[in-house]
């Protein structure tokens, strides 16, 4: 019996005092900050994504959706709107310097919601903002580009690493709140990622697991 | 106001479908509800385009739909997604494929399904004139045009425009206007009225 409660107490234990992996310099050094060669992964110019969205709760429950991300790399903007796998639109939401909801219906329509998904969006698919403080390797030999974002947190771009890629994010106290998991691209496409898996830590936990359906190339 | 879930709006939205392809043709609610009598049983193939004035080109969609009355259906996407809305007396299950296999969702509002269901026996007697939810008239074509009733429905769907084929008990699409910059157009091929339909089909997803 202690036993079975000792594990998951551990497992929350650990999770809540992760902290910023070690990075070391590569002899050489990785190219600068302006040069985002090694960590660059992020889809460049202008696309329309369509993915399904299988998301799995805090109360272990789950649905999935449909997600249609309209971006421009270069504009740093985006669309992103959530349908019903039948189609039908439940939330479209608009991200031009500032959160713009154009509709949110039930339970879609709280303003933590739209937040929270125009972040996690952006973070899966624009280049992290501020400016790289280190670069090097992680101790599973991954190369990594740390930025500090705007809000004193951290943002680790890891990869890619035979076409897969990851992401880590840490608040400003270091502790781990987002990671992602990006798959090789499958044969044929423009080289996006396969599948793309958000996980959010913390006491709200939830994970959503992206597969890509089509991307189309847009108008910039 | 009242409040409307999602999964009522889906399940709404796909039966009226269901209905309105086992409706008849005709130029008068008079003619839809003596046609009505006449189908027990419909199968056809669709393919749904949402257009969206952000899109770089619509979503297009496919699949099969299998309906029996009085109260069966079977809504099933193929393409690009394949997922399954399952609906049999009081029972109904959504089941979406993941990873290569069906799988059951969580969440069917059974409670929903029954005042849906109540709505579609009024359909098909042809009484779209008499729907709690919908106001309908027909138009020249024929179309039937239906409108929600209570404004906070509205803000999920403006109207439904229901055109029908020359050949009696078809029609050829149903056009769902979201708001003034997105609709969903379903165009149904390769109707079949009264075809025998297996049990199976409204009950297993497989």
């Amino acid at each position: 019996m202690t036993g079975r409660l000792f594990l998951p107490v551990l497992i929350f234990l650990c999770a809540a005092c992760a902290r910023l992996p070690a990075i070391t310099p590569v002899p050489g050094g990785l190219p600068s900050a302006s040069d985002r060669a090694p960590c660059s992964v992020f889809p460049e110019g202008s696309w329309q994504f369509l993915h399904s969205i299988k998301a799995e709760l805090p109360d272990g429950g789950g649905f999935t959706s449909m997600g249609l991300t309209l971006l421009s790399s270069h504009r740093r903007t985006n669309r992103s709107v959530i349908m019903t796998v039948e189609g039908f639109v439940v939330f479209d939401g608009e991200y031009d310097r500032r959160l713009v909801v154009h509709r949110a219906l039930p339970p879609f329509d709280s303003p933590h919601f739209a937040a929270g998904l125009m972040d996690d969006i952006r973070l899966v698919f624009f280049e992290p903002e501020g400016p790289v403080i280190a670069a090097g390797l992680l101790a599973n030999g991954s190369c990594v580009c740390r930025h500090q974002a705007p809000d004193g947190g951290y943002i680790d771009v890891e990869g890619p690493r035979g076409g897969a890629w990851g992401l880590k994010r840490y608040s400003r106290g270091e502790r781990l709140v987002r990671s992602v998991s990006a798959q090789p691209p499958a044969g044929g496409g423009p080289g996006f990622p396969a599948s793309i898996e958000l996980t959010a830590h913390g006491s709200q936990n939830y994970r959503l697991a992206l597969t890509l359906i089509e991307a189309v190339a847009a108008p910039p | 106001m009242k409040n409307y879930r999602i999964g009522d709006l889906v399940r709404t939205a796909a039966l009226i479908l269901s209905a309105c392809l086992s409706i008849g043709w005709g130029g008068s609610w008079e003619e839809l509800r003596s046609a009505a009598g006449e189908v027990q049983s419909v199968r056809a193939e669709f393919i749904q385009e949402k257009h969206m004035k952000i899109l770089a080109r619509p979503l297009v969609s496919s699949g099969v739909f299998y309906y029996r009355s009085p109260a069966s259906l079977r809504w099933e996407y193929r393409a690009p997604l394949r997922n399954i809305l399952l609906m049999d007396a009081d029972r109904t299950e959504r089941w979406v494929e993941t990873a290569g296999s069906l799988v059951k969702e969580a969440g069917a509002n059974l409670q929903a399904m029954q005042i849906v269901l109540e709505q579609v026996s009024q359909w098909l007697d042809g009484r779209f004139d008499q729907n709690p939810m919908f106001s309908a008239r027909l138009d020249p074509g024929p179309v039937i045009v239906m409108t929600p009733r209570e404004k906070a429905f509205t803000k999920m769907i403006q109207r439904i425009e229901v055109r029908l084929s020359d050949r009696p008990g078809v029609i050829d699409t149903v056009t769902i206007h979201e708001t003034d910059a997105a609709f969903t157009r379903l165009v149904f091929k390769n109707v079949v009225l009264n075809p025998s339909i297996d049990e199976s089909l409204f009950r297993q997803a497989s």
